[in-house]
């Protein structure tokens, strides 16, 4: 038996039992690629930008559910915070935060406070929270704010997203640290209008992976050295790379959940590996039909 | 680890620091006024400042501190008055004046009383200015580090030092929680930049011994003859603060050191409530008392200025050579007219 398509780390999970392996495979794995190498990059070199009075942010801009949130979150554990019991604070090098559902001042300070305290004053003025959001931040040591689900501004006019962007660049000086954003291309759009704020945003796109692109057959080759299999799948083979590409329309998410699944079910009927045949018996649904499914199924 | 347990800024109690002191500095440093953030953290239904919290602090919010700073319990326990029981007083009382620890007679979260005490020299040191656990013992009227005299109120407006009110005083909401702790609530002046006046004793023994037990007492490390002569000076200074034994005393004491001493505020009912400069005057004519013993005490009673019933009134658990010395005194006007006829002829006889 060739174990050539496995890591090495991979190759000793062959010794668990199928219920730990399955369970390997259920809890969340990682998987690098180049662009995402690239983005790491990126917010490595943003994390450790000198402390200045105009601090650079970085937006990247990708669909729902093709990895964003996974590749930051992957950053963000480089990173974890720290109780710190003996020292006078606990400290936390990134806040990750969601972006208030709309865009204005006084949430955005919400959801920061929200994050560190269990309660705190909701009605004091937009003022009065920055001033505490740049002493604790200060405090604890944030070095990096990032804001996921910056499409939510879309709830607000083009004005109301313009100055809500203001407010952010604004933030980033007062806390003298860099702001990562996450979110849908749209989400973004304000920023064309505005030299300004297009000055101070990089912004950073994660496209879908698109077939016939070495970089998604990488990928796959990089998730089938992940999965604890005895016998090689060849998930970057034209056939069965597309046939992937198809079920989850080149978002890695979906790819991730798609992969782990069947990967589980090569496990529990013993083939070892995932073919095509396998694949074609899941129960599931690509992204873009789910919503035709739904459709049908409230029989609009 | 992360646990998400703590408040985010932990400040741990400095050396000796008050509850109420370390408390608003957490809220502070977390960008709170301290109202707001006990409400936040504790409750609307708990009130605390409505009381004296470093005296009769609640057992939960001591756990709640240890819990969301990660100080141990004991560490915390040592911010409140309880940390002097069996030093200064026996057991904690639920209301009344604590023996030797100054009243702050809280009345809808206003202090009516000058309670808290202050080092100027202290409030400069160290990273931030903080109050300290043994400026509310009634005994501590001078540093004995700077060798000054405390202070009880703002130099400037004459107003007591609460300082969980700094942030209520005028000025920019947004900067409320950024003033020092030394910050006088009402008129804004820094206490740290109070006058430190030098400490002027009758003699220099007294200072040194009164010094040796603020430090028996700071470190619990007092001896038994201490404990005694701390209970003793205790006695005295409770006569010297009744208005009906202090008429005499302070009179045959006046005659004796010619000078004019400050009486006590008999409107007070207790020695612990007098200001910081009648306190000192009372104290050193208690320590008189206890000096060159029992000569002192015993030309006061020859005098008639103190009266054997006076001096073992209330008194529990007095120190022997303290109730043989008294004992002798159980005598009447008569005799006692006579042994001082006796002792002064004695005296002039010597001088010959
Ligand atoms: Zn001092
Ligand atoms: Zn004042």
């Amino acid at each position: 038996m060739t174990l050539e398509h496995l890591t090495s780390k991979t190759r000793e999970l062959l010794n668990l039992s199928n219920e730990e392996r399955m369970q390997v495979i259920r809890s969340s794995r990682w998987v690098g690629y180049p662009r995402a190498k690239q983005l790491l990059a990126k917010m490595d070199e943003l994390y450790h930008y000198p402390v200045s009075d105009r601090m650079p942010n970085l937006l990247i801009i990708g669909d729902t559910n093709n990895g964003k949130t996974m590749l930051v979150k992957r950053f963000c554990s480089m990173h974890p915070p720290e109780d710190n019991p003996e020292g006078e604070n606990v400290i936390v090098p990134i806040l990750y935060i969601d972006c208030p559902p709309k865009p204005e001042e006084g949430r955005l300070y919400d959801e920061i406070l929200g994050k560190l305290y269990e309660k705190f004053k909701e009605r004091d003025s937009a003022g009065k929270k920055l001033s505490q959001v740049v002493k604790v931040c200060q405090r604890i040591g944030v070095k990096m704010l990032v804001l996921d689900e910056v499409q939510h501004i879309l709830a607000g006019s083009t004005h109301q997203q313009r100055s809500f962007l203001n407010v952010l660049k604004t933030l980033g000086n007062k806390l003298k640290v860099p702001i990562v954003a996450l979110g849908i291309r749209e989400a973004f759009n304000a920023i064309q209008t505005d030299p300004q704020l297009a000055n101070r945003f990089e912004l950073a796109p994660l496209p879908r992976w698109r077939l016939g692109d070495e970089d998604y057959e990488r990928l796959l080759a990089s998730f089938e050295a992940l999965l604890p299999l005895k016998k090689p799948s060849y998930l970057y083979e034209d056939d069965i790379a597309g046939k992937l590409h198809s079920m989850t329309d080149g978002y890695i998410g979906e790819l991730a959940k798609l992969l782990s699944k069947s990967a589980i079910e090569a496990i529990k009927n013993g083939d070892e590996q995932i073919t095509l045949k396998l694949l074609n018996s899941m129960d599931w649904v690509a992204p873009s039909d789910r919503r035709a499914q739904m459709d049908k199924i409230l029989g609009i | 680890m992360f646990t998400g347990k703590l408040w985010p800024v932990h400040p741990h109690p400095y050396q000796d620091e008050l509850l109420s002191s370390w408390l608003v500095r957490i809220a502070h440093a977390n960008g709170e006024k301290v109202q707001s953030f006990c409400h936040h953290e504790f409750g609307q239904k708990h009130q605390i400042w409505n009381r004296d919290i470093d005296r009769l602090a609640p057992d939960w919010l001591l756990t709640k501190l240890c819990e969301k700073t990660a100080t141990p319990i004991e560490r915390v326990r040592q911010t409140t008055l309880k940390r002097y029981e069996g030093i200064l007083f026996d057991h904690t009382a639920l209301s009344g004046v604590e023996k030797w620890i100054t009243p702050l007679r809280i009345y809808h979260r206003t202090r009516k009383s000058h309670g808290l005490q202050f080092c100027p020299e202290c409030l400069k040191e160290g990273n931030e200015p903080y109050f300290r656990t043994q400026w509310r013992i009634a005994f501590h009227t001078f540093c004995p580090k700077h060798n000054v005299m405390m202070h009880d109120r703002c130099p400037c407006c004459g107003e007591p030092v609460v300082f969980q009110r700094i942030e209520l005083g005028k000025g920019n909401e947004e900067t409320a929680c950024d003033k020092p702790l030394s910050t006088c609530f009402n008129c804004g002046f820094d206490l740290a930049d109070s006058k430190p006046e030098k400490a002027i004793f009758w003699n220099n023994d007294t200072s040194a011994r009164w010094g040796q037990l603020l430090s028996g007492i700071q470190e619990n490390k007092l001896t038994r003859y201490q404990s005694e002569q701390l209970a003793v000076l205790h006695q005295f200074v409770k006569l010297l603060c009744s208005k009906v034994v202090s008429e005499k005393l302070f009179d045959f004491m006046e005659s004796k050191f010619r000078m004019v001493l400050e009486r006590p505020n008999f409107g007070l009912r207790h020695f612990e409530a007098n200001d910081i400069i009648r306190r000192f005057g009372i104290i050193q004519c208690a320590w008189w008392l206890l000096s060159e013993w029992p000569n002192n005490l015993k030309g006061a009673w020859l005098d008639g200025a103190v009266r054997y019933n006076h001096l073992l009134k209330d008194f529990d658990g007095m120190p022997d050579w303290y109730l043989r010395e008294v004992g002798n005194m159980n005598i009447n006007y008569k005799r006692r007219e006579m042994l001082k006829t006796l002792l002064m002829n004695t005296n002039t006889s010597e001088k010959k």
